[in-house]
């Protein structure tokens, strides 16, 4: 099967437009089985998935090492890979075998380290753990204010003194073909692009159908600098797939009153069109010239052949101008 | 935010014991009607999106009324922490039954009330356990002290039962207690994979208490714990008796101030939403 392709940004990198995000192999929310592991990447693989992202953080080292399978097993040397610097891991001795979101984690704990010797380390680490010699994206992932708080600005300025100075290395030797961050908020990924020469941002959450306010003045920033970007979470932890049911989540966490009320709105104009939600909200990113890739979490087999299903899926025109004329969709997002 | 541990109670329903027929001063304060409603607006005041709410009374009775209250909160209330006789040859059945719903998430069996604190050692509970680890449900140890030791041989003989120490282990604060809480508690978090509840101390503490009064005993459940398994919760109602809502909210956030605002997220949010295996569709 072939799945469209995207420039992402001025890079020579060409991305399945439905990419495959790797926090669901690193057990978040879901503890997956390893066969769940290796159907589901087949799966994707066979689907013409060949964009798959990972971190050290998913599973502190268990979604680099799971992908590491599938890479193995698909054997592509065109397939491209992303993954994070950041987060440090270090053996725990016994410690939780659980964290955070991600469930049965490996031995390790994990650590914010934003230097530049730490994502030298960060990145040899994750080759090991992918068993590979080429990770073709590297981003600076979680400084935001979700992760950071109020030491925000000191650890933005840590990492662009020293983490993005090892990555500007890494991209001149050519031993990485892009860089850029993964985070959860526009905000801080435009400090970051207006501070350095980054090649993409991996945005999670925050070009949706449900939000479009990096519209406002980040995403026209990334198109005049050819920044392209990966957008994660383009169901908004979930409330884009299963609407505005009462036990829907947003970023993480349950989802509250005045989110549940727009989805409701937009889910009152997909049933108009006969649009299903999901498939609204894995196209509408798309179509912005600078978004390459969408990478919804993938548990499971059945999930990523519903995306599939989703992103083919026809919507109207007049569903999109449907949803600006009544005020839930920024008009200047473009659309078909 | 995500509150791990609250209440809600009708004492007409009167299965409670503790509460709800005059005979117990020490909660009269609290000896009437706490409802998903109130729990409702200041749940929105505090910026809490969900909660689990744990039983009250020594009935099942009791649990299939918080799963109704639940299934009726419109999705404030996401998991119950219930009650089932684990001594009864049937507890296995009458927990599969209950798991048939989604949202239970959990049982408590009342062991602080229980005299022999050796009670959890019993070994006509493990079918009971058994059952709690085939659902993968959590196990609450509602426990003093004096309980602790107890506690841990449990854990150490079930490593697979995903426990969580309710309200620190309940250390008393008010008399300036230490050991042996202290070092039971840094056992259970270094032998074992169990979690900690940091919720409750308020009650323990005198009245009028300050956030440095419970400043020591919250710094080392975060310690023994880590950012990994400690969850924030108010016991709510009880924990009117001393404190109010946003007074213990407040306070706890102190506690973890010192942590990133990844790990402050994972006790405050995260932690629960992992721990009582709260259901997420595809992100």
């Amino acid at each position: 099967m072939e799945l469209d392709r995207k420039s992402l940004g001025r890079s020579n990198l060409k991305l399945s437009v439905l990419g495959f995000g790797g926090t669901g192999l690193g057990n978040m929310y879901v503890a997956m089985s390893e066969r769940s592991v290796i159907d589901t990447l087949s799966a994707a693989y066979a689907a013409g998935m060949r964009y798959y992202d990972t971190a050290p953080l998913y599973g502190h080292g268990l979604s680099e090492l799971r992908l590491g399978g599938g890479l193995r097993l698909f054997a592509d040397p065109a397939v491209i890979v992303s993954s994070k610097v950041g987060w440090r891991l270090r053996p725990a001795f016994g410690k939780p075998t659980e964290a955070g979101l991600f469930r049965d984690i490996t031995a390790f704990a994990r650590f914010n380290d934003y230097s530049y010797d730490g994502a030298m380390r960060s990145f040899e680490d994750s080759l090991q753990r992918l068993g590979t010699d080429r990770i073709d994206v590297l981003l600076i992932h979680d400084v935001d204010h979700r992760n950071q708080g109020d030491r925000f600005a000191d650890v933005f300025a840590q990492a662009m003194a020293g983490a993005y100075k090892a990555l500007l290395s890494l991209r001149e030797q050519g031993v990485v073909k892009a860089i850029g961050c993964g985070l959860n908020e526009w905000e801080a990924c435009q400090a970051f692009a207006e501070a350095g020469d980054f090649d993409c941002f991996l945005l999670a959450g925050r070009y949706t159908l449900l939000e479009q306010e990096s519209l406002q003045s980040f995403l026209p920033l990334c198109e005049k600098r050819g920044i392209g970007i990966i957008l994660g979470g383009p169901y908004n932890s979930g409330i884009l797939a299963t609407g505005a049911v009462t036990d829907a989540w947003f970023n993480y966490a349950p989802a509250p009153a005045d989110v549940l009320a727009k989805v409701a709105a937009i889910e009152k104009i997909c049933d108009a069109h006969g649009v299903a939600l999901k498939a609204a909200a894995l196209q509408f990113p798309l179509h912005h010239p600078c978004v390459a890739s969408v990478i919804p979490g993938t548990s499971n087999a059945v999930e990523l052949h519903e995306n599939l299903r989703m992103l083919n899926a026809p919507i109207p025109r007049d569903f999109w101008r449907d949803l600006k004329s009544a005020g839930l969709m920024d008009a200047q997002a473009p659309t078909p | 935010m995500i509150d791990a541990h609250h209440h809600v109670w009708k004492l007409s329903r009167a299965d409670y014991g503790w509460i709800g027929d005059g005979r117990n001063p020490a909660v009269a304060p609290i000896e009437h009607d706490y409802l998903v409603e109130d729990y409702r607006s200041l749940a929105a005041e505090n910026g809490v999106i969900g909660s689990i709410v744990v039983q009250a009374a020594q009935t099942v009775a009791e649990t299939n009324w918080l799963l109704d209250q639940a299934h009726a909160s419109g999705g404030l209330i996401k998991g119950v922490v219930g009650w089932i006789d684990m001594t009864a040859p049937n507890a296995a059945d009458v927990l599969h039954g209950l798991a048939r719903d989604r949202l239970l998430r959990g049982i408590r069996p009342m062991l602080q009330d229980i005299a022999d604190v050796e009670w959890v050692l019993q070994p006509s509970l493990t079918p009971a356990l058994r059952a709690i680890m085939e659902l993968d449900l959590s196990f609450d140890l509602l426990v003093r002290p004096s309980h602790l030791k107890a506690a841990l041989a449990l854990l150490n003989r079930h490593p697979d039962l995903r426990a969580i120490v309710d309200h620190g282990g309940k250390p008393d604060i008010a008399n300036g207690m230490w050991q042996p809480w202290a070092d039971d508690i840094r056992r259970i978090a270094r032998e074992t994979q169990a979690h900690c509840k940091l919720s409750g101390l308020a009650t323990e503490a005198r009245p009028g208490w300050k956030p440095d009064d419970l400043r020591r005993y919250a710094e080392h459940l975060i310690e023994c714990f880590g950012a990994e398994r400690l969850l924030w919760g108010s016991d709510w109602p009880v924990m009117l008796l001393n404190a109010d809502y946003a007074g213990w909210l407040a306070a706890a956030k102190q506690f973890v101030a010192s942590q990133s605002a990844a790990d402050q997220q994972a006790i405050m949010n995260d932690n629960a939403i992992r721990f009582y295996r709260l259901p997420v569709s595809s992100p």
